[in-house]
């Protein structure tokens, strides 16, 4: 795989700044989520450590789309408890979740096609402007200097002006990724990351990651076990809605019952 | 006692035959064609009309005409699914939605011109013009009939597509119809049939209900929008849930009738609003998974741009030639005429804004508009209330039922939440008609219009002018200002992407119902303004057609343009100006212009610089990249 070579280069040892958010950033304990008769997920537990990026692997179906968006507050669980950075936030909305620190991107590229590239990062800003500013015209000297810097490294800068919808869909990732660090998280979901993207954008996204993970714990949906190689301390592998195997990506990756369920027919491809 | 409640319950199984035809043909037409059909109340009337003109002109027998309707009926459907409505199936469905709106006018007004607006009456066949003895009550055998009739008719029509091969393929077609084409569907042709089959369903439901009620233009309006009140308490997800909803609800109609009579007509409404506040996704739960909302309607939202030098100067040279008009204007023309056209403007101005910051195709700005008028001209008559109190009294009625209309219609995403404006303007409506305090029919006369701020005397027409300019060129520039402002990016932001924004830290709901306490605003404003130029507020000005009137201006203005609606404004209260001596004809010329707007002229008489739209509401996009999940997809529940 072409980017095996430059994934190998962000494989470096991770230093995490910044006052520490207590341990683990996130403790999800006995969730469930069913969808009228059916069980999405089932008593699935999951301890985030800190300066971790934590993989969630698993076959379509396995829930991890859904775990993420019970973590998130897209979806209420029926049972069960998430404590993030130390409280109790089970069924918050997701915009009080995102004030706490917690940024996710989703599966489907979720960016604001008819703001331009710079508008995307404000909106990722805005809430932390207090009010009366909202009203004050827009200009371009609004952007903090976080989000010049990520827009840089998105390599965006020069198209700050665009309309998002005019960029291809390896850069919207990549806006998507910058604005969703814009909000300064302290845990960062992501939704299958590379999914949809060539091969040609697979490196730069993978490299926004690995960056953003010296300042935050990851959380990461991922299909293609080349990055989640490269990237993932540790792994939890779902399969129909309960965890199957849980421990470094090597451990996992020995587990028979997981080689059978997920890796054993997706590493012969 | 139970005896007469049973009796009202027959009468309810009657109501309910009505609604249940009309509520099926408009859930398979909106299952597969993705419009909200509009004229399916114009369809109804015309189906009294066909079998009016079958029985009573023609002299066939009473069951040749009801077939005649439904045939005659599901052939116009036919043609105007063919020649008109299929031209907007490529473009927003808000286009089709308005469409139909001005198919229905232009109908409706037709047959006021040819038939007048008093009913026309049709006689009971003479074998089914019994009585029967039901045991608790003497009930007509016609009441029965149409029972009957209607319930195998529906049952027909829900077994024909449950378990026939053509109702495999209707079903398969309103689920995915690319597919379904891609598998060799014929869909254009599907599409024909199933518009002809609900317009026909209609027709039937019209022939039927021709010899209870009497045969008039204005027949399918009003029970129109109780059909859409059951179709968001019901939900489309399933046909059967769709029939039964109409069923119960217009028992609980006709139970209101027993106990409250002044009630019954808001009844519907009323337990709309608190099915959605209870239970938002309806009682037969099942969101249609579709993306039926306007995300990336209307942007109205500039790029951040540097103005240059240049373009200031041009600025204020138009600022100082468009001030000068203004104040040539009223030497020109009647004052009280451009008040007119301003209230109109600003009324048009918070659809507009709606529509572009939180993409809410709000029917109900005329309830708002009328509100406030009502409230205003209370104040001032009754009340004596100087003339800035009472448009400030005004306004904050509207904008709190606004707030209220918003929490209610935000519930729900994209046509549904046309339908939930649609159906709260039309209960605010019915409680003006009940209340005492509006004077029923002859409205709120000769309200005072006094002096603002204890120094201007508002008996100046050009005062009152001067006042109206005022208030324009607030709601204008401050909706400009929102437009270039962070606020007015998390607005568009939220109506874009509403997960997506939720996961960005911005409070959604807020934003949304911000947008409608701002729009409501506005429309007090107008309504408020309106009580006292014209010192007036009558039912008229809270009627829904009055919001019809509003997008029309916007769509000839242009939508989603900041000038847009003033220039609609102008356009369309001339129109009515000259052609009001033409009586109905003002109608049939203005559902013509809506129609003829939308199918060809979408982007109005405004130049859009500087607000750029996306390519989808010109037309097909052709960017098109992942739609954005809507909030039940990720199974909120």
């Amino acid at each position: 795989m072409a980017t095996s070579a430059s994934l190998r280069a962000f494989a470096t040892p991770r230093t995490v700044s910044a006052p520490l958010p207590p341990d683990p950033v996130l403790k999800v304990r006995a969730l469930t989520v069913q969808f009228k008769e059916f069980v999405a997920l089932n008593e699935v537990s999951l301890d985030l450590r800190n300066g971790c990026i934590h993989a969630v692997i698993g076959p379509n179906g396995a829930g991890k789309s859904t775990l993420f968006n019970a973590i998130s507050g897209f979806i209420k669980p029926i049972r069960g408890q998430i404590e993030l950075f130390g409280r109790d936030v089970t069924a918050w909305p997701a915009n009080r979740l995102a004030r706490l620190g917690l940024a996710r991107s989703f599966q489907i590229c979720a960016i604001f096609p008819e703001l331009s590239v710079e508008e995307n990062m404000l909106v990722a800003q805005a809430h932390a402007s207090p009010p009366l500013r909202l009203l004050r015209r827009r200009v371009s000297g609004d952007l903090a200097p976080h989000s010049e810097t990520l827009l840089a490294r998105a390599g965006l800068t020069s198209d700050r002006r665009r309309q998002a919808r005019e960029l291809s869909y390896g850069r919207r990732r990549l806006l998507e990724i910058a604005t969703t660090l814009a909000l300064k998280p302290r845990l960062l979901l992501l939704d299958e990351p590379t999914s949809g993207l060539g091969r040609e954008d697979i490196a730069p996204v993978v490299e926004m990651i690995a960056d953003a993970a010296r300042d935050c714990c990851v959380l990461l949906v991922e299909h293609n076990l080349k990055v989640v190689e490269r990237l993932a301390d540790h792994v939890t592998v779902l399969a129909n809605g309960s965890v199957l195997s849980d421990g470094s990506y090597q451990e996992v990756a020995r587990d028979h019952r997981v080689r059978a369920a997920y890796l054993g027919a997706a590493t012969d491809a | 006692m139970s005896n007469l409640i049973l009796s009202y319950l027959t009468i309810g199984l009657v109501n309910g035959s009505f609604y249940a035809l009309l509520c099926l043909g408009l859930a398979l037409i909106f299952g597969l064609l993705n419009i909200l059909n509009m004229a399916h109340g114009a369809l109804y009337m015309m189906g009294a009309f066909a079998a009016w003109a079958a029985v009573a002109r023609l002299g066939l027998p009473y069951l040749t005409g009801l077939f005649v309707a439904a045939i005659l009926v599901g052939s116009a459907g036919m043609m105007l699914e063919r020649l008109l409505l299929r031209r907007t199936y490529s473009l927003d469905p808000l286009y089709g939605f308005m469409l139909s709106f001005g198919l229905a006018t232009a109908i409706q007004g037709g047959f006021q011109v040819a038939f007048g607006s008093t009913g026309l009456p049709f006689t009971t066949p003479t074998w089914l013009s019994d009585v029967v003895d039901l045991g608790y009550a003497v009930f007509p055998v016609y009441r029965l009939w149409v029972v009957m009739v209607a319930f195998i008719v529906c049952l027909g029509v829900w077994i024909a597509i449950a378990r026939t091969r053509a109702g495999a393929t209707l079903r398969a077609a309103s689920e995915n119809a690319t597919i379904a084409e891609a598998l060799g569907v014929p869909i254009p042709a599907v599409m024909t049939a199933t518009f002809g089959l609900g317009a026909a369903l209609a027709g039937l439901a019209g022939a039927l209900a021709a010899p209870i009620y009497q045969v008039s233009p204005l027949m399918g309006s009003d029970v129109l929008l109780v059909v859409f009140a059951i179709i968001v308490i019901g939900g489309m997800g399933s046909l059967g849930g769709t029939i039964l909803a109409a069923y119960c609800l217009a028992l609980l109609e006709s139970a209101t009738l027993a106990v409250f009579p002044q009630a019954a007509n808001v009844m519907i409404f009323a337990f709309m609003c608190i099915v959605l506040s209870v239970r938002p996704q309806g009682l037969f739960g099942i969101e249609v998974l579709r993306q039926h909302s306007f995300a990336g309607i209307p942007p109205p939202v500039t790029a951040t741009r540097d103005s240059l030098p240049s373009q200031n100067y041009e600025r204020v040279l138009i600022m100082a030639m468009v001030a000068a008009v203004l104040a040539l204007l009223p030497a020109l023309l009647y004052p009280i005429f451009l008040v007119k056209i301003v209230c109109f403007a600003i009324l048009a101005a918070s659809f507009n804004f709606l529509l572009g910051f939180a993409g809410v195709m709000s029917f109900g700005q005329a309830a708002l508009y009328g509100t406030a008028a009502y409230v205003t001209a209370h104040a001032m008559k009754e009340w004596a209330m100087s003339a800035e109190l009472a448009i400030l009294a005004g306004i904050t009625a509207a904008i709190l039922l606004g707030i209220v209309m918003g929490a209610l219609a935000i519930r729900r995403r994209g046509i549904y939440q046309a339908m939930i404006t649609l159906a709260v303007a039309q209960m605010v409506y019915f409680v003006f008609v009940q209340s005492s305090f509006t004077h029923g029919e002859d409205g709120l006369q000769a309200v005072p219009r006094g002096i603002l701020f204890g120094l201007i005397d508002l008996r100046n027409d050009l005062a009152v002018y001067g006042l109206a300019v005022i208030a324009f060129c607030s709601v204008h520039f401050g909706i400009k200002r929102l437009l270039s402002s962070q606020l007015g990016m998390m607005l568009v932001a939220v109506r874009d992407d509403e997960r997506r924004a939720l996961s960005l830290g911005q409070n959604a709901w807020g934003l949304k119902l911000f947008a409608f306490a701002i729009a409501a605003g506005c429309a007090g404003l107008a309504g408020s303004l309106s009580a006292v130029a014209f010192q007036l507020a009558t039912l008229s000005g809270a009627h829904w057609h009055l919001s019809g009137e509003a997008v029309l201006m916007c769509l000839i203005g242009g939508l989603g343009t900041l000038g847009g609606p003033l220039v609609g404004a102008a356009v369309l209260v001339t129109m009515q100006h000259f052609l009001a001596p033409y009586g109905a004809w003002v109608q049939v010329i203005q559902g013509v212009v809506f129609a003829a707007c939308v199918l060809t002229f979408r982007d109005g008489m405004m130049p859009r610089h500087g607000f750029a739209w996306p390519s989808r509401l010109r037309g097909p996009s052709a960017t098109s990249f992942a739609p954005a999940e809507t909030l039940e997809e990720t199974g909120r529940s």
